[in-house]
């Protein structure tokens, strides 16, 4: 058990974490390459949650060790999870699943989603009326919304009554970066 | 006898200016989410969720509710008016309700939904009342076994929600309980998977997941798939459907209605089963089957009595056992937890007020809707051709603000875009219909109680 107890924690997870995703990433690489390509996704998401699932089994070594303790139910998920998902492996490579079609709009989804994260990251320096406005801005015009002057007038207009309807109404602490102390 | 007394204070209780307010504000936001195509009903409730934090819990509920029963009827005036679904249970309304607004007869197909909408909603409001408390006063004498029983009847029926691949929903049930796990656990007292971080002692809280399974994950869905194109709506006629028509269809009407509600307790089944079956039947035992696809009032209303009624039926399942019927109930469960209640028989003991204020509001919403809709139908046709370029963005914000708003706690925004992107694979994978993932919180509190 000392083995295993040394993947739960420290250098110990950081090994297994690495070791996980660059299986992964070899995994991803070599589906890419073969024919099995138009089932990439299909077979990476059980992957994931194998690859997941094993992170959180190296955790419950951790744990303390009694009858019943803390680490029995979600050994119990994580076991029921890596059955399972060896078995939607296995429907894929039989031929019983289909192959979701590729994502229509990469690109934008791909901007959509790292403007979002972009956005909440930027909140605690910009602050949240700041970032709010540069963010409806900039996804209206991914978004490619014909009214350019109406862009900012949303914006605008959602800043306005987020800082009266949130800020000032509903007394909620929004955070305001470097224009702490402003209001 | 104490059914009628406990229904007869919650419908004074409704006269009240407060409620009454809260209640028509619920319909209108309700019709609004339900008529815009990129806001099912379960996103439209899940935004207003936080929002009701501050709220006393029954004004929160009667809220939540009224959104449900009016995003219901909502979704059928775009999926007359452009032949766009507003909701997916509305998706059978557009196979008459469109050629009639092809027709020019716009206003009879909308006015055969509301009025579908509205009867099929009362009729399910009034079985959701009859049915429930017999049932929950069966549950009260559940044993411990019973209740586990129950508990994995909820997961299971919850992971056929899915549909598809049966052997996926059951992983993304599995990853909700795994996910559960994180934090404190309440019999050992130990941390487990919080890396240190104290942000992680109580585990994830149930509004990021709420908003990022809910709301975030159809911003991506329908990003996804982006044409760029508006939606426009012609003017409509103002001419309703008779009274010798409204007559015509009231079999039609009240079997579908019959539909809906039996279809609706069925947990998994839901509001767009029953539309379709409702659909179906109606064609088989109609006078003039050949009519319908080109524009049978019969079809609509069919479809929307059907969609309406499935409401009440879905929550007898919610309120009596605890188990939601819908996807929008397991929304409303997130709501209930959130105000420290817990659907299920002990609400009707401890809770009574609450229970049959639901009740009492779901019924009193159908009349609501029926004035707003007659009233308003212009109006929200007007705010419904909103672009979706100004939609998600919006929807975005909403959730992000509604999930800080809780806690005032930014680790909450990022839980809710990670959930976001979480729901939004698993979606795009057939993993999940966002409930499945969302049911983790229920085990939870059963051990918890």
């Amino acid at each position: 058990m000392w083995s295993l107890k040394f993947f739960s924690e420290g250098i110990g997870l950081m090994w297994l974490t690495l070791g996980v995703l660059t299986v992964l990433l070899g995994l991803g690489i070599l589906v890419h390459r073969s024919r099995m390509r138009p089932y990439l996704g299909n077979i990476l998401v059980p992957c994931c949650l194998i690859a997941l699932s094993l992170v959180f089994l190296a955790f419950t070594f951790g744990f303390r060790v009694e009858e019943a303790g803390p680490a029995v139910i979600p050994r119990l998920y994580i076991f029921l999870i890596l059955v399972l998902s060896g078995i939607i492996l296995m429907q894929i490579f039989r031929g019983k699943e289909k192959a979701v079609p590729k994502i229509e709009r990469t690109g934008l989804l791909a901007l959509v989603a790292v403007t979002l994260i972009g956005y909440f990251l930027v909140i605690p320096v910009m602050g949240y009326f700041l970032s709010s406005f540069l963010f409806i801005v900039l996804l209206l015009n991914m978004l490619s919304y014909r009214k350019k002057w109406l862009i900012y007038l949303i914006a605008g207009g959602w800043v306005v009554f987020s800082y009266f309807a949130f800020y000032k109404l509903l007394y909620i602490q929004l955070p305001l970066g470097f224009f702490e102390g402003l209001f | 006898m104490e059914l009628f007394g406990n229904l007869g204070s919650a419908f004074v209780a409704l006269l009240d200016w407060q409620t009454l307010l809260v209640m028509v504000v619920g319909c209108i936001l309700g019709i609004l989410g339900g008529a815009m195509p990129g806001i099912s009903p379960s996103t439209a409730v899940a935004l207003l969720v936080p929002f009701s934090y501050s709220m006393d819990a029954r004004l929160a509920l009667i809220l939540l509710v009224c959104i449900y029963q009016g995003a219901n009827y909502g979704g059928s005036i775009t999926a007359v008016l452009i032949n766009t679904p507003g909701t997916p249970a509305a998706a059978a309304t557009c196979f008459d309700g469109y050629p009639l607004t092809q027709q020019g007869k716009a206003g009879k197909g909308l006015g055969t939904a509301l009025l579908a909408s509205c009867i099929g909603g009362a009729f399910g409001a009034l079985i959701l009342i009859f049915f429930c408390v017999p049932l929950a006063r069966a549950a009260l004498k559940f044993s411990p076994a019973a209740y586990f029983g129950l508990a994995i009847f909820g997961l299971a029926t919850i992971a056929s929600m899915g549909g598809g691949n049966v052997v996926k929903s059951i992983v993304a049930v599995l990853l909700g309980l795994l996910i559960t796990t994180i934090g404190l656990d309440p019999i050992s007292g130990a941390y487990r998977f919080t890396l240190g971080s104290d942000m992680l002692y109580d585990g994830f809280a149930i509004i990021p997941a709420l908003m990022g399974l809910f709301a975030v994950s159809v911003v991506f869905e329908k990003v996804e798939k982006w044409t760029g194109l508006d939606r426009t709506m012609d003017k409509i006629d103002n001419k309703l459907l008779s009274f010798e028509e409204l007559w015509k269809i009231k079999g039609c009407i009240l079997q579908s209605s019959i539909i809906g509600t039996i279809i609706g307790i069925f947990p998994g089944a839901g509001g767009t089963i029953a539309s379709f079956v409702s659909y179906d039947v109606a064609r088989r035992t109609s006078k003039e089957p050949e009519k319908f696809g080109k524009g049978a009032l019969e079809g609509v209303a069919a479809s929307e009595a059907a969609n309406s009624s499935s409401v009440g039926g879905a929550l007898i399942p919610l309120l009596a056992l605890g188990i939601p019927g819908s996807a929008t109930d397991a929304v409303l469960i997130g709501a209930f937890i959130l105000h420290d209640l817990v659907p299920g028989p002990l609400l009707f003991r401890d809770h009574p007020v609450i229970v049959y204020g639901i009740f009492a509001s779901v019924l009193v919403a159908n009349l609501l809707v029926l004035l707003i809709g007659l009233y308003g139908n212009r109006a929200f046709i007007k705010m419904v051709s909103v672009s979706d370029a100004v939609l998600f963005p919006f929807i975005l914000v909403v959730a992000l603000i509604g999930t800080y708003s809780v806690n005032n706690s930014l680790f909450e925004m990022g839980s809710c875009i990670g959930f976001g992107i979480l729901g939004w694979i698993l979606k795009r994978y057939g993993y999940t219909n966002s409930h499945s993932l969302f049911c983790r919180w229920r085990p939870c509190r059963f051990s918890t109680r």
